[in-house]
């Protein structure tokens, strides 16, 4: 597939000599909006300050709409964000902040004015432009770095953790928006954020990242439910790891013994028979039943935590520690702690990697 | 560098415009002065500076510099810290308030004001001594040389411990005080031992100050001679030039030697930003009786510093303060009907012109230090600091060699615009430092990501500097102005060796004053000085809205 935006063998070192961006290659299709998603420090934000140009990259090259970006200088890239800290300009008003890239590009008069107040009716913020920065609310500041964004319809919009200062309450209404406003206006868009569930809600595509490079990407859907590594399968969504070993290997997966019996699960790297794997467990895909209902295993509860909408048991079965979740059914008992449990592992839900020898089995995420 | 200019073409331009401007007035003039010294009609010829070393009356003058610059140090520094200790902790209110503003005010005093107000409260006539107390001193010579000059430098030393002692967390105190230690123990063993950074920098700043200056040894010094009116005299008096390049090298070594200290020593970016008003104590951290000792000291120094002024003032409108104290109005007539309404003009025209180069030209090197990838910008911040860090006589010096022959003819009788461009050439390289200083502070404080968006949204560097970058550090921008310009107006040291017929300096004319023993028309010519830097602090005070002062300071 050639992108919209394509990113090949992009290189950044930073003077201390760590590769921040080790060979990142990235296609986004026009009108897609891909979500850059990993730890601090993966290189997710050099990734976007390279596109942007307030990073020079070190090797590889970015292209957008076949036109080379990296060779350009920022202010000629046509490429806005919307900046973490906002970073409007406290000495200018709403008005005057919308309006900067239309006054740097000489429209002026009612022309600008008419733009501006369309852009401040998209993000919803008519009737604001007098104010100054400092007198609105972080919703509306980051609603106003939108609008100073968007107004100069950029081929491409870049987002560097745009919700990150905002209260978790506030943050999940304007992902909702945004995602709507994206769907409307359809601009390319890349989105680095740390946080999966904003990932989720607004990418078509996410790119997990993992020092300095792509780990995996794909939907939110491929991304959860068909991790590639040990770690996308970790960072995304909580997932319980298991040793096991592999028994048999078909077209439909691998036979891999876990936990005291033999199960077939996905394999997301090929794997030789007898080998020693990590066996990925979601805590959703276990269910907590009856102690020896019949294709149940064995299994007692260290504790069970009732948060609200799912309850958390902490498991312990055959020698492995297990984190499951499940909602309660209202009224139910909670299970006492230490009491003996059989598990049902839902169809379809274990899936093999590699052994990773770094790690001590059965380390319940808790990404 | 080829690449560097396409990516950032302004940032290109303006180096090479600020490093053009820096070699030639900055380096060249130093380097003048480096050259005379050690190179001969023959080649490396140093007789210059090894025979004021050799020499035993000139080794007395290197003897007599470090004397004067140790006592003035030692008794300024603990003064400062005593006037920190006084506002911050023990006194509050319109008490407190007026020991900050007199701890302050020899900041904006032009030179003489108090070496000339000393002779007329301490001097052989003194008010204070002889009509006072009957008692026959002489102020002239070493120790009226300190006490003006501790008076004259305290100032940087409150600044620095004030700055301290703000930054000082009471809860420390407070944790001791809850330990059972006693007041006098934590003052002992808490509050002091974390001043303690303040002692090295405070004493080396007077140290270094007190030796550069020139007004208060050639007043008040009488046959105390020290390096910096050592140069004066040479050129003055005898026309050696290289004898006055002897005494400046020597000088500038530990000038030089103090900078690189500072710079390397206590950091970057130390500056001292005074700000709002500190935490008034909410439990009394000092015993009564140190408490009074210490308001003791502070308010008598503080008396002290206030009547000087009022002596400046009051000579300037009495026939001979001390001797005769008719009140009368000549000394105003003969200044502004002699040579001092010219010299006025002369100054303020100088002045202005000066104060916005240096003020915008401190804050385009900041910019390039802080904002730009320029391999190397960190030189451009050493060598412009280098014009205020040198003691003023000594660039005074290195303008007059350098550009006293073509193709710079801009000293001397037949120079350029009357010698008038020299001055501004001297103003700018003294006070753009100071610009600097601010300015870069000031960018430190701004959010990269604010000059980034605008390019972000195809703004250029040029219009990004214009619309967001100067909009945001305007404060220091024009507080470099005013500062720069309140500055000029009371510099002695660096214009002393460049005065022309044509051009008439202020504080050149006062000297000229008291040399002929017109001690009153020197009062009036520093009456004046004081009251255009104090309206010109007092409309820095209306533009911003806080204490210009410590701004300007």
């Amino acid at each position: 597939m050639r992108g919209f935006l394509e990113l090949r063998g992009l290189l950044k070192r930073f003077p201390n000599g760590t590769l921040a961006v080790d060979g990142v290659d990235l296609d986004v299709a026009e009108g897609e909006l891909v979500a850059l998603l990993g730890p601090s420090g993966c290189g997710k934000t050099t990734t976007l300050r390279c596109i942007a140009g307030f990073e020079d990259p070190d090797g590889g090259s970015i292209t957008l709409a076949g036109t080379r970006l990296d060779v350009l200088p920022p202010n000629r890239r046509g490429a806005t964000m919307v900046f973490q800290g906002y970073a409007l300009f406290p000495h200018l008003t709403v008005f005057e902040n919308v309006g900067y890239g239309l006054r740097v590009r000489r429209v002026s008069g009612a022309a600008l004015r008419e733009r501006v107040e369309r852009a401040l009716a998209l993000v919803g913020l008519a009737g604001f432009s007098g104010r100054r920065p400092q007198q609105l609310s972080g919703g509306q500041q980051q609603r106003v770095a939108l609008a100073r964004a968007l107004i100069l319809e950029p081929a491409l919009l870049l987002f560097d953790e745009p919700l990150s200062n905002l209260d978790a309450q506030l943050r999940e209404q304007l992902r909702l928006e945004l995602r709507a406003l994206h769907r409307r206006v359809g601009i390319t868009s890349v989105y680095v954020t740390h946080d999966q569930a904003e990932a989720m809600t607004l990418a078509d595509r996410i790119a997990v990242m993992d020092r300095g490079r792509i780990a995996q990407i794909g939907t939110p859907r491929e991304i959860y439910d068909e991790p590639a590594s040990r770690f996308v399968a970790d960072f995304v969504g909580r997932a319980n790891f298991v040793r096991g070993t592999i028994r048999s290997a078909g077209p439909d997966g691998v036979v891999v013994e876990v936990l005291g019996v033999a199960r077939l699960a996905a394999a997301a790297a090929p794997l030789a028979v007898g080998t020693v794997t990590d066996v990925m467990l979601r805590p959703e895909d276990i269910a907590v039943t009856t102690v020896g209902a019949p294709g149940t295993l064995a299994a007692t509860i260290r504790r069970a935590s009732f948060l609200g909408a799912a309850v958390v048991y902490q498991l312990r079965c055959g020698g492995a520690e297990l984190i499951a979740s499940a909602a309660l059914e209202r009224g139910a008992a909670l299970p006492a702690d230490g009491s003996a449990v059989g598990l049902r592992l839902r169809d379809g839900a274990l899936r093999a990697f590699p052994a990773d020898q770094s790690l001590a089995t059965s380390a319940a995420g808790t990404g | 560098m080829l690449s560097y200019i396409k990516r950032e073409p302004a940032a290109a331009t303006l180096a090479i415009v600020a490093a053009v401007g820096i070699a030639l007035l900055i380096a060249y003039p130093l380097g003048s002065v480096l050259q005379e010294a050690v190179l001969g009609e023959g080649g490396f010829d140093a007789t210059p500076v090894t025979r004021v070393v050799t020499n035993p009356v000139t080794r007395q003058i290197i003897v007599n510099t470090l004397v004067m610059g140790g006592f003035a140090a030692a008794l300024g520094t603990p003064l400062g810290l005593v006037f920190a200790l006084a506002t911050a902790r023990a006194s509050r209110g319109p008490m407190r308030t007026l020991l900050h503003y007199s701890a302050l005010l020899p900041l904006i005093a032009p030179p003489f004001a108090l070496a000339l107000s000393t002779i007329f409260l301490f001097g052989r006539n003194g008010l204070v001594t002889k009509q006072l107390f009957g008692l026959e001193v002489s102020p002239y010579g070493l120790s009226g040389l300190v006490f003006v000059q501790a008076i004259t430098f305290f100032s940087v030393s409150y600044l620095i411990f004030d700055a301290l002692v703000r930054q000082l967390d009471p809860a420390l105190e407070e944790a001791a005080l809850n330990l059972g230690a006693s007041r006098s123990r934590i003052l002992r063993t808490v509050t002091l031992p974390l001043l303690r950074p303040g002692f090295a920098g405070a004493f080396l700043i007077i140290f270094i100050e007190s030796l550069a200056d020139l007004a208060n040894p050639l007043i008040i010094g009488g046959d105390f001679n020290v390096l910096a009116s050592s140069v004066y005299l040479a050129i003055i008096g005898e026309f050696d030039v290289r004898k006055a390049v002897g005494f400046a090298v020597v000088l500038l070594i530990p000038s030089i030697v103090a900078f690189f200290a500072q710079r390397l020593w206590v950091g970057q970016d130390s500056v001292v930003t005074v700000t709002g008003k500190p935490s008034t104590g909410r439990v009394a951290l000092l015993e009564p009786g140190i408490r009074w000792g210490i308001l003791v000291v502070a308010g008598g120094t503080a008396i002290v510093v206030l009547s000087l002024y009022v002596a400046v003032v009051a000579g300037a409108f009495t026939k001979l303060l001390g001797i005769n104290n008719t009140p009368t109005l000549d000394n105003f007539r003969f200044v502004l009907q002699g040579i001092g309404t010219k010299a006025m003009t002369d100054t303020a025209l100088l002045s202005a012109l000066a104060a916005p180069i240096a003020g915008i030209g401190g804050l385009l090197v900041a910019w390039l230090v802080v904002r730009t990838r320029l391999r190397g910008r960190i030189a451009f911040d050493y060598l412009l600091m280098l014009g205020a860090a040198v003691p003023g006589i000594v660039l005074g010096l290195g303008l007059l060699l350098a550009f006293n022959h073509p193709p710079f003819r801009l000293t001397g009788q037949t120079a350029l615009f009357g010698g008038s461009v020299v001055f501004v050439v001297a103003f700018v390289v003294r006070t753009a430092p100071v610009s600097l200083r601010g300015n870069i502070a000031a960018l430190l404080q701004i959010d990269p990501a604010l000059e980034q968006a605008s390019a972000n949204l195809g703004a250029g560097q040029v219009t990004t500097f214009r619309r967001v970058t100067v909009p945001l550090v305007r404060r220091a921008v024009l507080s470099g102005i005013i500062f720069s310009f309140t500055r000029n107006m009371t510099t002695l040291s660096t214009v002393a060796l460049l005065v022309t017929p044509s051009w008439r300096i202020m504080t050149g004319q006062i000297l000229n004053e008291i040399d002929a023993q017109r001690l009153g028309s020197g009062a009036a010519y520093s009456t004046i000085l004081i009251v255009i830097v104090l309206v010109a602090i007092v409309l820095l005070q209306r533009l911003f809205g806080r204490t210009a002062v410590e701004v300007a300071a």
